[in-house]
């Protein structure tokens, strides 16, 4: 399979397979941070279909193609940020529930057990809390696993700002873990 | 070293997309980029015309709020005794004393409320947007069906005449019941004579209505489960976790306990008992239920990891319920257990002091 850089030059070129292939590629990445953020089936996939479709029509911005990947995450996290807020409007209108709904405890790998589900169920409801920035700081760093830089570059803040929404999403974590034997 | 909560939950989140999402998501963003493409980029007259009919027929409709079919506005209160015919072809007749607000129009949802009277519901199925309807606390989530909602001064009954509906409310058995083609569901509204005889009523289609046992919806821990029907351990344990998660925790125990009593021969059935009595020591304040629960999953058999912090548990749970077996369990557990972080808990909740070596 051809590296980044040469998919990204094909698909310059309008070459659909290397569309489709960078897309088989990247969107278990993408997807999975879509999913951590916006949690709702219907939601998730307008967000990833939306962050693809863009990343398409802009690649010819895209300066190193190295960083690809990256590059994808945060036009996901433009998109789910736009979605999440315009769910915030739907609930001050009352209309909170969704068919779709999708937590985290419904993203576990089929062999988790009760007990990791539980612990998926109350990290959701506590990032439910949390400032929308500072969710997604936490999800990059702790879920997603990137360094503070990368979560810096990824959430498109400074370093000392990553930082602050991290101390702060942590210290809410924290308060969960001291009530969690 | 005990990995961290971090660590925990990293392991625990699956890394890939099931590959039908993947599937899906790829044919939807193969549709937006047609849809964006100009015409311009067509040859011939035929191919432009073809792909204007294309995008009208399978690709929803470029305004993203619901509009009438003529293209006026959705009106926010509709006539009684009327029918209307919206432009995605679902249409809402108000029968003669039927009263249906508009409550919201936005992209991806509409909603409806039905202040009184009957109204039946024709939504066309696979649509761009999902459609609610809500009557008295009684909430109907649609996904392209057809169905009825009359409301009176004592019930809201709801019927499906075909597809699929969600049913959600205070006084909906187990907070949300799924409702088929065939099924109806009456709903007894709060403070009404009939609260407590909420029950099934009889469609007239050849399919047999689906029965829900009457069950308050925040009775007595120890009623019985509803009736078993034909459904899996991880459709109960999904349901739990549903139910955990919107802090509907009575619901919760319910789909806990079918879970542990109807799979007991699964390992998961342990831990489904665990998780019941967590939520009944730590969330609805049943000491004495959520030590029967810890006892049953240690019978039914814990993982190592977990035994230690149910024995625990359950000795705590006595103790808070002032079961007079609450010290011997806690005596138990001190000498099984010497170094236990559960230690100081366990003697503060029973009573238990120090044992003697």
């Amino acid at each position: 399979m051809p590296p980044d850089k040469e998919l990204v030059a094909r698909c310059l070129r309008g070459d659909s397979w290397a569309e489709e292939a960078l897309y088989r590629r990247h969107v278990h990445k993408v997807e999975r941070v879509a999913a951590r953020l916006v949690r709702n089936s219907h939601d998730i996939e307008d967000v990833v279909q939306d962050a693809f479709v863009q990343a398409y029509s802009r690649m010819d911005t895209l300066q190193d193609p190295s960083r690809l990947s990256s590059w994808l995450v945060s036009i996901v996290l433009n998109r789910a940020r736009k979605k999440l807020r315009r769910r915030k409007l739907t609930r001050l209108l009352g209309l909170e529930r969704s068919l779709d709904d999708e937590g985290l405890a419904l993203q576990a790998h089929s062999r988790a057990s009760q007990e990791d589900r539980a612990e998926l169920a109350a990290v959701d409801r506590l990032l439910e809390t949390l400032h929308l920035e500072d969710r997604i700081c936490w999800t990059l760093r702790h879920i997603e696993g990137h360094s503070l830089q990368e979560t810096a570059d990824l959430a498109g803040c400074s370093l000392a700002t990553a930082k602050r929404r991290l101390k702060r999403a942590t210290d809410a974590v924290d308060t969960l873990r001291g009530e969690t034997p | 070293m005990k990995p961290s909560m971090e660590e925990r939950v990293q392991e625990a989140l699956r890394d890939e997309t099931p590959e039908h999402r993947v599937n899906r998501m790829w044919a939807g963003i193969e549709g937006r980029r047609a849809a964006k493409k100009t015409p311009a980029r067509w040859l011939g007259f035929a191919a432009v015309a073809a792909a204007v009919v294309a995008a009208v027929v399978l690709w929803p409709e470029p305004n993203p709020t619901l509009a009438l079919e003529d293209g006026s506005s959705v009106p926010a209160r509709m006539n009684p005794d009327s029918t209307y015919t919206f432009s995605d072809g679902s249409r809402i007749e108000a029968s003669a004393d039927g009263h249906v607000d508009t409550l919201s129009n936005i992209e991806g949802e509409v909603a409806f409320a039905l202040r009184s009277g009957a109204a039946h519901f024709d939504i066309t199925p696979n649509g761009p947007r999902r459609w609610r309807v809500v009557a008295s606390g009684v909430e109907v989530v649609v996904v392209g069906t057809v169905f009825d909602v009359e409301r009176t001064s004592e019930a809201v009954d709801v019927r499906v005449e075909r597809g699929v509906v969600l049913v959600r409310g205070a006084n909906v058995p187990d907070g949300e019941q799924r409702l088929e083609a065939g099924d109806a569901l009456q709903v007894a509204l709060v403070g009404s004579e009939r609260e407590e005889e909420t029950a099934p009523e009889a469609a007239s289609e050849a399919r047999p209505v689906q029965e829900v046992q009457q069950v308050p919806v925040d009775g007595p821990v120890d009623s019985e489960p509803p009736a078993a029907a034909e459904t899996t351990l991880d459709d109960l344990l999904r349901y739990a976790d549903a139910a955990r998660r919107e802090g509907r925790h009575p619901q919760a125990v319910r789909w806990l306990a079918r879970a542990s009593s109807e799979y007991s021969e699964e390992p998961r059935a342990a831990l489904a008992a665990f998780t019941q009595g967590r939520i009944e020591l730590d969330s609805l304040d049943r000491p004495a239920a959520a030590a029967r629960s810890f006892a049953r999953s240690l019978r039914i058999g814990l993982p190592r990891p977990l035994r230690e912090t149910a024995q625990a548990l359950r000795a705590e749970s006595l103790g808070k319920a002032g079961d007079p077996g609450a010290l011997a369990a806690a005596e138990r557990f001190l000498v099984r257990y010497p170094q236990s972080q559960y230690r100081q808990q366990v003697m503060d909740a029973t009573g238990a002091g120090e044992p003697t070596p």
